[in-house]
């Protein structure tokens, strides 16, 4: 029979008694399966330790609310008010992004950080599934309070390509990216509050597509 | 809060477990994560496939999570190696086709692609390593490798390298490298009948190791603690008695044939 889980777990951590940590030990020695849950089991630290590309704050709502009080819906807009307190400036019209000014460059936490931060529904542009071309500019909704916004662009499968911190709800593609025309990307908006919270925004994939000269 | 806590919360039914729901999932979303990723190589599919993770979990009022507390002799603090091993096999059930897959060795995996080769032909083909520098012309190829310093590095990275120690010094959050995850496709065939005989030709402690060491990786030291190999060289031994075998193995099955 295979080894159960809480064999496993105690195996690895020396608390099988000595009957069972020997029929483990034969089990193991001959079967494939079993020796790779445990390898697996064995890898917690690095799976703590390592990064990952973030979850879109959709998936996380769609996971939590499988467990869910009955509560009367509320609307839209109560909602995001009742959650992260945003109010949504509406976009700007115009297109033309002003000088962005940049805060000092935020220490390179992770990105993955205890998710202690709400997430709000910020409204971003261009929206999920866009094409971007090297003139395009990103704008969010403004978060009250939030004393700077950090905008973040990773590559499709997570890792980190370029971030910016600035006090603007626009931002235009940086000219120090080197984009791959054909190729998609994600980014996201984290609103940075006085009282050390952060708001962090859905994340949301775009194309980039061949522009004009800048 | 303590995990066992977080569990009673979250079995109580009602409101707090509404609650304590959300905070199993921000405490341990990330987790489950990364565990899918090993499996799934599309960004879309892992997120898609969390959410079906997070649904057996909850499934039938928690009857995965219930059993934990139910488990003799575990601690609260054994939860998070407990949730990999039960997520893990949500993981691989969701990803169906990867299973009953005969897997190349790991650790073969990480040896560069001329090490790899010449591992190859001494192990599974029974070529001398003479042979093998003239088969692979490794004078000419510009890296001025010599067949036998590369046998020996093959050898010490096998037996003795410790890829989990060394690892563990790197500082805090090591950047995710999507890079890590070896596609499936780019594995090397399995000649599946020369390791199982080599296999059934060890005594179950060395083949234990073997499977440990190769096959999953593990460092010889991380092998000697959770196995109680002690003094912790005896492993080193023990591999390299083992290859010893295969050579030998594969010789006579030449001189056979
Ligand atoms: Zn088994």
């Amino acid at each position: 029979m295979h080894l159960t889980d809480a064999d496993i777990v105690l195996l690895l951590r020396g608390g099988l008694g000595r009957k069972r940590f020997q029929s483990a030990k034969n089990h193991l020695a001959d079967c494939t399966e079993c020796t790779e849950r445990l390898a697996f089991v064995d890898r917690l630290p690095d799976f703590l330790r390592e990064e990952t590309p973030p979850l879109k704050s959709s998936l996380f709502e769609k996971a939590e609310d499988l467990v869910r009080p009955k509560r009367s819906n509320g609307s839209w807009l109560s909602n995001i008010l009742v959650r992260g307190r945003v109010v949504v400036a509406g976009l700007a019209a115009v297109v033309v992004v002003v000088g962005v000014l940049l805060l000092t460059q935020e220490e390179r936490t992770s990105r993955f950080r205890a998710d202690t931060e709400s997430q709000v529904s910020l409204m971003l542009m261009p929206l999920d599934g866009a094409r971007v071309e090297s003139r395009s500019s990103f704008y969010w909704s403004s978060v009250a309070d939030a004393y700077a916004y950090r905008v973040e662009i990773f590559h499709a499968k997570g890792l980190s390509l370029w971030n910016t911190t600035l006090t603007d709800t626009s931002v235009s593609l940086p000219a120090t990216v080197v984009f791959e025309p054909g190729s998609s990307y994600l980014w996201r908006v984290e609103a940075l509050m006085p009282d050390t919270r952060i708001y962090r925004s859905e994340i949301q994939k775009f194309t980039y597509v061949q522009g004009g000269p800048r | 809060m303590e995990d066992r806590e977080l569990l009673d919360q979250l079995f109580s039914g009602g409101d707090a477990s509404a609650s304590a729901w959300r905070a199993f999932l921000q405490k341990y979303s990330n987790l489950f994560l990364k565990i899918i990723w090993q499996f799934e190589k599309d960004r879309d599919e892992v997120m898609e496939k969390y959410v079906s993770v997070c649904s057996r979990l909850m499934g039938n009022d928690f009857a995965v999570l219930r059993k934990f507390p139910k488990e003799l002799g575990l601690k609260s603090s054994d939860f998070p190696s407990w949730l990999v091993a039960v997520v893990r096999n949500i993981s691989v059930d969701l990803h169906r086709h990867s299973q009953g897959r005969r897997r190349y060795p790991k650790a073969l995996l990480r040896l560069d692609p001329i090490d790899r080769k010449i591992f190859d032909l001494y192990y599974w083909q029974g070529y001398s390593l003479e042979e093998i520098g003239h088969q692979l012309d490794l004078r000419k190829n510009g890296k001025g490798t010599d067949v036998n310093e590369s046998f020996a590095r093959i050898l010490r990275m096998l037996t003795r390298y410790a890829p989990r120690e060394r690892k563990a010094t790197f500082p805090t959050s090591v950047p995710f490298n999507e890079n890590m995850f070896v596609p499936d496709e780019e594995e090397p065939r399995v000649d599946v009948a020369l390791f199982d005989k080599w296999l059934e030709g060890l005594p179950a402690e060395h083949r234990l190791v073997v499977r440990m060491r190769f096959w999953e990786d593990m460092s010889a030291v991380r092998i000697a603690r959770i196995l109680k190999i002690v003094p912790q060289h005896r492993v080193y031994a023990i591999l390299q008695k083992s290859l010893q075998k295969l050579r030998t193995h594969v010789e006579r099955n030449m001189a056979s044939n």
